[in-house]
């Protein structure tokens, strides 16, 4: 994924979940009552006072972590932990 | 037409179920969510009561249980909500002119169908994909949604009963109108009867709805579908959709036809909100209603004279309950110095007892958070906590996501009062306490009165009659839902309407006849019997 400026903070939840951690670092709660905030990056961090030097440095270290998260993926062991039919009780 | 004033069946709040071993409610709950769990659900979008498929296709999973995936649902965007609206405004006219008993026999029906033949399977979909234990989804899914409709109903008759006096030779008639346009319902994750609720009350009145619900709330709204269409919901009445809450507000926000907003969510959604519609203000036929509930930073106030039991038992279930993923969770207390160091004790020993894991292990009475977001940000807060000098972690302060987004009960205790768990609101199940000096309880409610923004849920625990009446009074603004001696979560409808004021929302009570007031508009109509021929008054003559 690319991110930018004007990457929905949604989407970037969704794409890249590393993202709501390194966010609520910088101060912007992202995710409330269980569900994203609306609008973009840009809106997200200018409404905390963030510059636009600050938000070009999120846009990179988000893109960082998204790419981070491509390579995990790739190596992930995606098999089931929990066979599911152990779950019959009674 | 009508013959008669009808009187509609008195209300009564369903009684729930024990789900105790061998009983037959267990048995079949049980076995719809093993059904549930070997299936693969196909689940599309419903506009004019038609399923609606795109190309996007976006899987479902437990929060319990991440890698399993029970089925699918169809993604839309800005057509299918403009499907939406030209369906519901394409149903109004019908459905506005329905004789308001044929639309309450609709609703009776769907009560009794959520409370009877759908209960198992309504219960299964919370349990499964949203996470709650079979008590949890049992007093919500099927207990609180049927009660919605029933008292609901119960109270359209009230509203339309209230009728002004007339003078002689006229008659003064009020007709409650449905609003000009249709309502948007968005809706949460953490209570099926609330998204029941949020599309379904302005329908009572008589309008059609555009309904989207919380992308991790999707089955539960499909199976809602399923029972309104077999209650004899006409089509286009409510309309699912599927798609993100912006790509619903560029569409919504915009079309002159919007009428009124249902919602429970966040603080930050619903400014969002209001900014988007007061932007749009001159392109709308009538002021829309909006009426949310957003959030809360519930609190447990302790003072020195109070039952020790009943504040540690009302601060493992107030906070814990639900994994505290309810706008009413306690997620602060303050408790006096004197009973702290017991009390925490006894919190550490019970909490061994309680158990985390999935809902379908019945002994599980804390579960998993609702998704990764939510998990990552708890373990952020839980994290911050073990690194501040400002607070200690007595509780829980782990968490594991490898199968299931498990939060630990935790309990931080706050060096300050402002220390940030203790304003913020956090969602998961998490209490901060701060400890106050015993003679210090006056102090203490002015800091709990001045921390956070939210006014939604709160409770006092005491035995001094003195202390309570303090403390109701001093702490007026401070929770629409007060609770004394009793944990601040559980309101039933018909018994304490839910919302409060400040951050929380709009306080528009949902289960009472307050609510189904934002979704009418009066229409007053003076019949004279013998108009007057003559301008002329007495007064004018010499």
């Amino acid at each position: 994924m690319i991110i930018t400026k004007d990457t929905t903070i949604e989407d970037l939840i969704d794409t890249v979940p590393a993202s709501v951690k390194y966010l609520m670092e910088q101060g912007i709660r992202c995710i409330v009552c269980g569900e994203p905030i609306w609008g973009t990056l840009e809106e997200a961090a200018k409404e905390k006072g963030f510059s636009d030097t600050d938000i070009e440095k999120f846009v990179s270290d988000l893109q960082n972590l998204a790419n981070k998260k491509n390579d995990d993926t790739n190596k992930k062991d995606t098999t089931p932990k929990i066979d599911i039919d152990k779950l019959d009780i009674d | 037409m009508p013959k008669g004033i009808y009187k509609v069946p008195v209300a009564k709040n369903e009684p729930i179920k024990s789900y105790a071993p061998n009983t037959p409610e267990r048995t079949e709950l049980k076995a719809m969510l093993n059904q549930i769990n070997k299936s693969n659900i196909e689940i599309p979008m419903t506009i004019n009561g038609k399923a609606v498929k795109t190309d996007k296709k976006v899987n479902i999973t437990p929060p319990h249980n991440h890698q399993h995936v029970i089925g699918y649902y169809y993604q839309g965007g800005e057509e299918e909500v403009k499907k939406a609206i030209e369906a519901a405004m394409a149903a109004k006219e019908y459905w506005a002119n329905m004789a308001w008993e044929h639309r309450a026999s609709i609703f009776l029906k769907i009560a009794d169908l959520i409370s009877g033949k759908y209960r198992a399977k309504l219960n299964a979909a919370t349990m499964a994909c949203q996470s709650k234990n079979a008590f949890q989804a049992e007093i919500d899914a099927a207990c609180e949604l049927a009660d919605f409709f029933r008292f609901n109903v119960q109270y359209m008759a009230e509203i339309y009963a209230q009728q002004p006096d007339s003078a002689p030779s006229m008659w003064n008639r009020v007709e409650y109108r449905p609003l000009e346009g249709f309502v948007f319902a968005l809706t949460p994750f953490n209570f099926t009867s609330i998204a029941g609720n949020l599309p379904t009350a302005p329908a009572l009145m008589g309008n059609t709805v555009v309904w989207k619900p919380s992308k991790t709330a999707i089955y539960s709204a499909y199976v809602l579908m399923e029972i309104f269409k077999e209650g004899g919901l006409p089509d286009g009445v409510v309309n699912l959709v599927f798609t993100s809450g912006p790509t619903a507000a560029k569409v919504i926000f915009s079309h002159p036809d919007f009428a009124g907003f249902h919602f429970t969510g966040s603080t930050a959604v619903f400014q969002s909100v209001w900014n988007m519609i007061g932007n749009n203000i001159k392109k709308y036929k009538a002021y829309p209603r909006i009426v949310g509930e957003t959030g809360g930073k519930d609190y447990i106030m302790v003072h020195p004279s109070a039952d020790k039991d009943a504040v540690r038992t009302a601060i493992i279930r107030g906070a814990f309950e639900y994994q505290g993923q309810k706008c009413s969770a306690a997620s602060r207390a303050y408790i006096p110095k004197s009973m702290w160091k017991t009390l925490k004790n006894e919190l550490i020993a019970e909490m061994k007892t309680v158990k985390m894991g999935p809902p379908e292990d019945f002994s599980n009475f804390v579960n998993a958070v609702i998704d990764e977001a939510s998990f990552d940000k708890l373990a952020s807060y839980i994290d911050g906590a073990k690194k501040d000098a400002d607070a200690e972690i007595v509780l829980g302060g782990n968490y594991d996501k490898s199968v299931g987004y498990f939060i630990e009960p935790t309990i931080i205790e706050a060096k300050k009062p402002h220390y940030k768990t203790i304003e913020e609101e956090l969602f998961g199940p998490v209490i901060t306490v701060y400890i106050y000096d015993d003679e210090k309880f006056d102090e203490t409610l002015d800091i709990l009165d001045n921390t956070s923004i939210y006014a939604l849920t709160g409770a006092i625990f005491a035995k001094d009659r003195y202390a309570i009446e303090k403390a109701t009074k001093r702490l007026v603004n401070t929770a629409g839902n007060f609770y004394i001696n009793d944990k601040p979560t559980g309101a039933v409808v018909g018994q304490q309407p839910f919302g409060g004021a400040r951050g929380s929302g709009t306080n528009d009570k949902a289960g009472s006849s307050m609510n189904l007031m934002r979704w009418v508009s009066a229409r007053t109509i003076k019949e004279t019997f013998v108009p007057p021929t003559d301008y002329r008054y007495p007064f004018l003559s010499e």
